[in-house]
């Protein structure tokens, strides 16, 4: 089941980056900061937190963050996404824990801490806390994003609920 | 699963108040800005006062650069050297806190008192 488990893991690690790539097709959500996204690959994540594990939803978030940092931004992009990817992983597994949340408010929680993360790293990185004024935007971004995220999550684990596949890597 | 969903409705209820909250907060502290200083790294490079006008200044580390105009107490960016142009677009600033970013080229306008 190891193998099955890896296997299955690399496709996945492999959809975020051609999630990551559509992502700088589309234009950017929030004109004040560039470099802040949506966060399309998020839906892989949230699956691998529901379906696997969170160890392998940190694993694929990092391998997922570096390489689209490579590949497609600069160090700065990186940074975004690493602190945006941390905070919003801490935050769904914490929420997803509670079981008080249904996946798409456990998203949505993801995809405003993931905002938050990012904002907090240009707070740092440009030495000025005024990005704070654009909190109101990030949250409405976040909820938007979070739904969305949220919704083909949800879709993607009914779906692969009757996979053989899937069922048999826990 | 409907409790859930309740419970996922209170959540985006406090999200959202949590953040016009802070927003109101930002804006309740707004109050018109007497200086106009220019981050470049992080480092002032610039100040100037926001009530004498000036014609496009250039601010520039050598490579990349970003020009600004002040007049009639509001200042803003009117080109910029920067791939994304998001500070050229961004709209006049005047109060105090109030900043246009430049991420590409780390360069940071804000008013100040
Ligand atoms: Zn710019």
């Amino acid at each position: 089941m190891k193998t099955k488990r890896l296997v299955l893991l690399g496709v996945l690690a492999a959809c975020t980056m051609v999630l990551s790539y559509l992502e700088t097709l589309l234009p950017p959500i929030f004109q004040a900061v560039p470099g802040i996204k949506i966060g399309l690959p998020n839906v892989i994540i949230v699956f691998i937190l529901y379906r696997f594990s969170l160890k392998d939803a940190c694993a694929i978030s990092l391998i997922k963050v570096l390489s689209a940092g490579i590949l497609f931004g600069n160090a700065m992009t990186l940074l975004y996404s690493f602190s945006g990817a941390v905070l919003s992983l801490a935050v769904m597994f914490i929420l997803k824990k509670t079981e008080q949340f249904s996946l798409v408010g456990v998203s949505i929680a993801g995809g405003v801490s993931h905002n938050l993360g990012q904002i907090i790293a240009a707070i740092f990185l440009l030495q000025s806390a005024q990005i704070g004024y654009y909190m109101i935007v990030l949250a409405i971004s976040g909820v938007i994003s979070g739904t969305i995220i949220g919704l083909l999550g949800a879709g993607l684990l009914k779906s692969t609920e009757k996979i053989k596949l899937f069922n048999q890597i826990n | 699963m409907k409790n859930k969903i309740k419970n996922d409705l209170i959540l985006v209820g406090v999200i959202l108040l949590l953040s016009v909250l802070s927003f109101g907060i930002f804006k309740a502290l707004l109050r018109p800005g007497n200086s106009v200083v220019v981050l470049v790294n992080g480092e002032e490079k610039h100040r100037f006062s926001i009530n004498e006008d000036l014609e496009e200044f250039i601010v520039t580390d050598g490579e990349n650069s970003n020009t600004i105009v002040i007049k009639d107490s509001e200042v803003w960016v009117v080109h910029a050297s920067c791939p994304d142009k998001i500070c050229a677009s961004h709209a006049p600033i005047k109060n105090e806190g109030e900043a246009i970013v430049c991420l590409p080229n780390k360069v940071v306008i804000t008013v100040t008192k």
